[in-house]
């Protein structure tokens, strides 16, 4: 198995709060590799505490042990580098905006409205449904908008 | 990474402690889920629970490769959680009131790792920073909105801050072994100088709060975090609901 077919097999590999949002559009993945057909991939998680991170690796072992060129994969968390926002893709960002209403906020701290495009979004709570998301709110469109932190 | 048998005695008394008091405190605040004032409180325990309970797995690591087991089946005797993680809190002022002296601690703790001479903690503590910062946020946005509003808030909060500020200052009981862990250079700052940052930036909160109040002697009794505290055997029980029906469940 080549290097850029284990890319292709990651990006099938979606993140369990967003269908259709892969892991590496999310930002996790952060290196792999390929050694007499073992598959090893270093991921880093969003939060230390986020539930989901068993669910991760074993949705990456199974994709890549379904395969015939692969004889085993191994999933590490690694402990750095931290994820951050900007670990995002502009694919995720965009996938994010229309499918789930989430956005991320600009530098200078301000957000837009993913429904109707508007500045006026006010933070509501800083925990929302999940660890890596906050609550805002678009004064506009009257929208709940929710922020990926 | 560091392994548990690289570990000298002290550095592992230091990582245990906190790594203790990050899994009792996370417990805690999950009891929250469902019982906050209003549902964003609910969720913001919660995700505060999860990331403290995340930091506990990740400092496990560094003493155990079984890290369920070892987090959840040990005697009584060998936590070493600090008793003002043990309390139950089970009023929200007292919850929140520990939840703000706790994070103020925590802060300055992975500050003492985040020199440390093994690169896995240091990565740890860069991690661990940038979601400390929310929880801080939040314990200071709702203490200063309390502390500007009417009699009765004031009122809890002062009364929260008497009953734990003594727990709080016993975290700072210096682990058996620090020396070692600080010659070992794990940590690059001892207890006595946390204690002091920790206490002028509490200090310098309630002053400006208004809700300034005696600085008291540390709870006794707490034996090196060697005892523990009569709530604790029922804390512990119900962490163990789970491994004891089911041994491989994943925690």
């Amino acid at each position: 198995m080549t290097l850029p077919s284990i890319d292709a097999v990651l990006a099938t590999v979606d993140d369990p709060e967003y269908p259709g949002l892969s892991i590496v559009d999310l930002g996790l993945v952060e290196s792999f590799d390929v050694a007499d057909g073992h598959v090893t991939v270093g991921l880093i998680p969003t939060f230390s505490g986020c539930p989901a991170l068993q669910m991760i690796a074993d949705d990456v072992v199974s994709a890549f042990e379904s395969r015939s060129d692969v004889t085993g994969c191994t999933v590490e968390w690694l402990a750095g580098p931290v994820w951050g926002t900007d670990r995002l893709s502009g694919q995720g960002r965009a996938r994010l905006a229309s499918d789930y209403t989430v956005v991320l906020r600009r530098k200078d701290g301000t957000l837009r409205c993913p429904v109707c495009g508007s500045d006026t979004v006010t933070d509501q709570s800083m925990a929302g449904p999940t660890r890596c998301r906050s609550i805002a709110w678009c004064n506009e469109c009257r929208n709940p908008v929710e922020v990926m932190r | 990474m560091t392994t548990s048998d690289q570990l000298s005695p002290g550095s592992r008394e230091w990582l245990l402690a906190f790594a203790d008091d990050e899994h009792m405190i996370g417990s805690r605040h999950a009891a929250w889920i469902g019982l906050g004032p209003f549902l964003e409180e609910d969720l913001a325990f919660c995700s505060i629970a999860q990331d403290e309970l995340g930091h506990a797995i990740r400092l496990y690591e560094f003493i155990t490769d079984e890290v369920d087991r070892f987090a959840l089946l040990r005697e009584p005797a060998e936590y070493r959680s600090a008793w003002l993680t043990e309390l139950p809190c089970d009023h929200w002022d007292q919850a929140l009131t520990r939840h703000w002296l706790y994070d103020q601690a925590e802060q300055l703790r992975w500050g003492a790792l985040s020199r440390s001479s093994d690169d896995g903690l240091q990565a740890l503590v860069a991690r661990a920073e940038r979601e400390e910062a929310f929880h801080r946020q939040h314990a200071e946005l709702f203490l200063s909105r309390i502390a500007a509003g009417g009699e009765e808030g004031r009122a809890r909060i002062r009364s929260a801050l008497e009953f734990l500020l003594p727990y709080a200052v016993a975290i700072w009981e210096p682990v058996a072994g620090e020396s070692e862990a600080l010659s070992d250079g794990l940590i690059t700052t001892g207890s006595d100088s946390l204690a002091q940052q920790w206490e002028d930036s509490i200090k310098t909160s309630l002053e400006g709060w208004d809700l300034s109040t005696s600085w008291p002697q540390p709870i006794s009794g707490q034996d090196n975090r060697h005892a523990r505290t009569p709530e604790f055997p029922a804390l512990l029980a119900s962490l163990q609901e789970v491994i004891t029906i089911d041994s491989a469940a994943i925690w």
